[in-house]
């Protein structure tokens, strides 16, 4: 007979089953962990790609600046890191805020602004982004 | 001060030892890179907003963007730029650190300290080199 922390299933009042469809206390399963991991990945990626941007708009004036953000190639990758910057930063904040804040009411308040503060970032680099390339 | 207040059942008030906290331990490589990897993210998150701000500024066109791009070129400027950029790497090393711990590997504790020395020394390195490069373009 399966047993879960020494409890015969007998006496368990779930299911295995039914345990595994439920996720967990947090009912979100392991998506939030794997979202983490693969976020940093590409976001270490994309670092590299931003370090070797950084230095190529340090001796750049406007219009070079404009012209190598404009760059298809350039632009898309600035986008896809933004979106990974994005998504990490705001499951790691998130993170912070469970942590810290016990405050039930301040605590979900928080993990909105969280959100939305996430998602503005991502949408403005976005928009100016586009702005810039569609410009040229 | 490992005590704490608390009230009893019947109102009164009693003081109950506490487990030990961060203020009871020697800091280890291992636990200063902890909560280093925790507030340059913490950081970071906000420092995103410069980022957008410097993009903001060269879609609005060369007005607005001068009086940006002045900004992240004055000393303060730079220094916050040289900031964010050694907390990027920091962060960035400290996260491969973790993804290492997460597929099973250094976890010994001399493994796990020689991986927090590593991480360091990387994050300085790669700000130095960032930053020698940049200056010389």
């Amino acid at each position: 007979m399966m047993k879960d922390n020494g409890t015969p299933l007998s006496r368990q009042h779930i299911t295995p089953l039914k345990r595994a469809r439920g996720l967990g206390t947090a009912h979100d399963g392991t998506g939030h962990f794997m979202a983490q991991r693969a976020t940093a990945a590409l976001s270490f990626i994309m670092l590299i790609f931003l370090a070797i941007l950084f230095v190529a708009l340090a001796g750049a004036d406007y219009e070079q600046a404009r012209a190598i953000i404009g760059e298809p190639l350039v632009a898309s990758a600035l986008v896809f890191t933004a979106a990974a910057f994005c998504w990490h930063m705001k499951l790691g904040m998130q993170v912070i805020i469970e942590d810290y804040v016990h405050h039930e009411l301040l605590k979900y308040a928080l993990l909105t602004a969280n959100l939305l503060f996430s998602a503005a970032i991502f949408f403005l680099a976005l928009i100016s982004i586009g702005r810039v390339v569609f410009s040229l | 001060m490992s005590a704490h207040q608390v009230r009893t059942a019947n109102g009164r008030a009693q003081r109950r030892p506490l487990s030990p906290h961060l203020q009871i331990y020697r800091p280890s490589i291992t636990m200063v890179m902890s909560i280093l990897h925790r507030i340059t993210g913490a950081v970071l998150y906000f420092a995103t907003f410069l980022g957008v701000w410097w993009l903001m500024g060269l879609a609005s066109g060369p007005k607005y963007f001068a009086y940006v791009d002045d900004m992240f070129r004055s000393w303060p400027g730079l220094v916050i730029l040289f900031a964010i950029t050694y907390q990027l790497f920091h962060h960035a090393f400290g996260g491969i650190r973790h993804l290492i711990w997460d597929a099973d590997f250094c976890f010994s504790k001399q493994a796990a300290e020689r991986l927090g020395l590593w991480s360091l020394l990387l994050a300085v390195a790669c700000t130095a080199l960032v930053w020698v490069l940049g200056w010389w373009t």
